[in-house]
């Protein structure tokens, strides 16, 4: 079943959806969820923070509910150590802006047992990601699961097509489709905030136009064959799908190519250790 | 198994730059008449009968056998029907296409004849692959492309040929990966182009250039072969080295096609395999003339059965690549000697793909097979 990211404003409206409902500030988080909860099978909050992470209280009343906290940072480290078991305690999934000091936090914060996602576009230090991706998959320490490489690991088939991993950023248009305000559609997240629509209205949700958008968005990867690009005669196209292909980035071939091996690794040696929540 | 290599139709919708089949006049050729084709599932049913142990698998081939219609295959479903009732079981449907005509009712009507899969073709080499002399080949890109898609959605699997050319040869990893990305767990063969005409000199590459070719895409399937689907002659080529059956060889390398393969064209003619219909050699008398057990033992078979032994003890004395290619395809042996008991031109591209690139990546010194008659 596809999964709403909307607004809070829209929930009322949706009823009976699987729902990914945004909110802008942590205080909103346990409120919408109660609101989603009454009226769909919902699925999660997402809460788009502008303040690091070590200024933001959890609290315990978050227990029970699915939270991806997107956060620009997780602040002073030593900030969280009297929440450190709290949060571990929750259902949360810290997003992190794959750059700088956060790839190195979202190792300390797995490391701790704490959830983490970092998100990265065509312009990533791919270097930097790949020794964060070589922990997150193979490293012999526990730790909390990292994505999106996990799911990177899971979509990855050999001889044959993977999956799309954009799910772990919930961009993925066969599994979730993103709401505006006004109840408009994008296919995703960057979408929607460059005003792309494939849909003017939550009336239209259903409708053949979104059916064959999301179609054509899920077929779009043939193109880059038609044109010959230099993604279509890649090595490491079987596991990055050309998602950054409109940037054309240096690195991510190198990047996508040892992360291939990584997972291959692992799928030989087994995981180097197992992770308990 | 028997194999027919069935070209109801030597016409083709494409104008590939390779290709020399205009030699005959293809371009206006006939289409097999439903005479024939029935006549050709009463001739099956009757060979089947004779041999309760034998299947058959008939390739559909051309020409462009996609130029028939749906209509034909449906047609070809119907006669089957009718005259094989005790015999379908062991009949196999396959297709070699160039799929750029695949329609959805295309579709339906193989999937009636049991076909899940299809054999295509496609060269990501600009210029090479058109619709028509001169255009650029982004219809035919198009066409095929789309024509994947819709085998995709509709759940067939396909292979894929590559014929190398020397428009190939400077970016052989680039072809591999982008036909691997292209074709998910679908196979994958190279085959070297075979032109003989002055004006495709352009495109003519040597066997140690095809070799050569091979050699810088073998590390990278060897080293990560559980990554894609089969692909040749990789496959075969290290199976064949590390075991003493032969049985895993394509037609061309397996040394025993003299009792395997037959070929019928469009105006009804038995001939050995398709190229030997394609060069007309070997031609094996009319299907109303003679039967298919008539046509597997024609005295000029015997030349081929006789071939190994021929080149076992002359020729490819000694050579330690024979459990690998037992001297090649008897049609390029006579293209390259006069004689079907030659050795293929190909024989050069085998050994030094062996010698120089798969027994040093794939360091099988101490693994391999002898060599056996």
């Amino acid at each position: 079943m596809t999964r709403l990211v909307c607004p809070e404003v829209l929930i009322d409206r949706l009823e009976g959806r699987s729902l990914c409902v945004r909110v802008d500030s942590p205080d909103r988080i346990v409120e919408a969820a109660d609101r989603a909860r009454r009226r769909s099978p919902w699925t999660c909050v997402i809460c788009d923070s502008a303040v690091p992470l070590d200024e933001i209280n959890p609290e315990e009343t978050w227990r029970g509910i699915a939270i991806a906290l997107m956060a620009p940072s997780i602040g002073r480290f030593r900030n969280l150590a009297s929440r450190l078991e709290l949060l571990r305690g929750l259902g949360l999934r810290v997003f992190l802006p794959g750059e700088g000091e956060n790839l190195a936090a979202a190792r300390l914060l797995a490391s701790v047992g704490i959830s983490v996602t970092v998100t990265f576009d065509g312009s990533a230090d791919w270097e930097a990601l790949a020794d964060l991706m070589t922990y997150a998959l193979i490293g012999p320490v526990r730790h909390a699961p990292v994505e999106p490489f996990e799911t990177m690991a899971a979509c990855y088939r050999s001889a044959a097509r993977g999956e799309d991993w954009g799910r772990a950023w919930f961009d993925d248009p066969s599994r979730y489709l993103h709401l505006d305000a006004a109840g408009r559609v994008a296919l995703t997240r960057r979408e929607l905030l460059d005003g792309r629509f494939v849909a003017d209205g939550i009336s239209n949700l259903d409708s053949d136009e979104v059916k064959e958008s999301v179609e054509a968005r899920n077929q779009a990867w043939r193109e880059l064959f038609a044109q010959d690009h230099v993604c279509a005669r890649c090595a490491s196209w079987r596991i990055c799908g050309a998602r950054f292909a409109a940037s054309a980035p240096d690195g991510c071939a190198a990047f996508f190519d040892e992360t291939t091996q990584i997972i291959e690794r692992r799928r030989r040696t087994g995981p180097a250790r197992s992770w308990q929540p | 198994m028997a194999t027919l290599i069935l070209k109801p139709t030597e016409a083709c919708n494409a104008a590939c730059v390779y290709c020399e089949v205009d030699r005959k006049g293809w371009r206006n050729a006939r289409i097999m008449p439903a005479g024939i084709l029935e006549r050709m599932f009463v001739r099956i049913d009757e060979f089947l009968r004779e041999r309760p142990a034998e299947h058959l698998e008939i390739v559909w081939h051309g020409g462009e056998p996609l130029l028939l219609g749906p209509e034909y295959f449906d047609k070809a479903r119907a006669f089957q029907d009718r005259h094989c009732a005790a015999t379908a079981g062991r009949i196999r449907h396959t297709i070699q296409t160039n799929l750029t005509l695949l329609t959805p009712a295309h579709v339906a009507a193989l999937r009636r004849l049991g076909m899940k899969s299809v054999g295509t073709s496609y060269d990501p080499v600009a210029g090479v692959r058109l619709l028509k002399k001169g255009d650029d080949g982004t219809a035919y890109n198009r066409a095929f492309l789309d024509a994947v898609a819709l085998l995709e959605r509709e759940g067939f699997r396909w292979g894929v040929i590559c014929v190398v050319t020397r428009l190939s040869l400077a970016r052989p990893l680039e072809i591999f990966h982008f036909l691997t990305n292209l074709a998910g767990d679908g196979g994958l063969m190279f085959n070297p182009v075979n032109v003989d005409k002055p004006e495709h000199d352009r495109l003519r590459i040597t066997p140690a250039e095809f070799a050569d070719f091979l050699g810088a895409i073998f590390p990278q399937w060897w080293a990560h072969r559980d990554r894609y689907g089969r692909v040749e002659p990789f496959r075969s080529l290290i199976d064949a080295l590390l075991s003493e059956d032969q049985r895993t060889h394509y037609c061309q390398d397996g040394g025993n096609c003299a009792d395997t393969h037959f070929n019928l064209g469009p105006g009804g003619r038995w001939s050995h395999c398709g190229r030997s219909a394609d060069w007309g050699q070997l031609d094996y008398g009319t299907i109303f003339e003679r039967s298919i057990a008539e046509v597997f033992a024609d005295a000029r078979r015997e030349e081929l059965r006789r071939r190994n032994e021929i080149l076992f003890g002359g020729d490819c004395r000694g050579c330690p690549w024979w459990n690998v290619c037992h001297g090649g395809c008897p049609l390029d042996g006579f293209m390259n000697t006069g004689s079907f008991s030659g050795r293929s031109l190909w024989c050069e591209a085998r050994s030094r793909l062996i010698e120089r690139y798969v027994v040093p990546v794939a360091r099988l010194n101490e693994r391999i097979c002898a060599p056996t008659a």
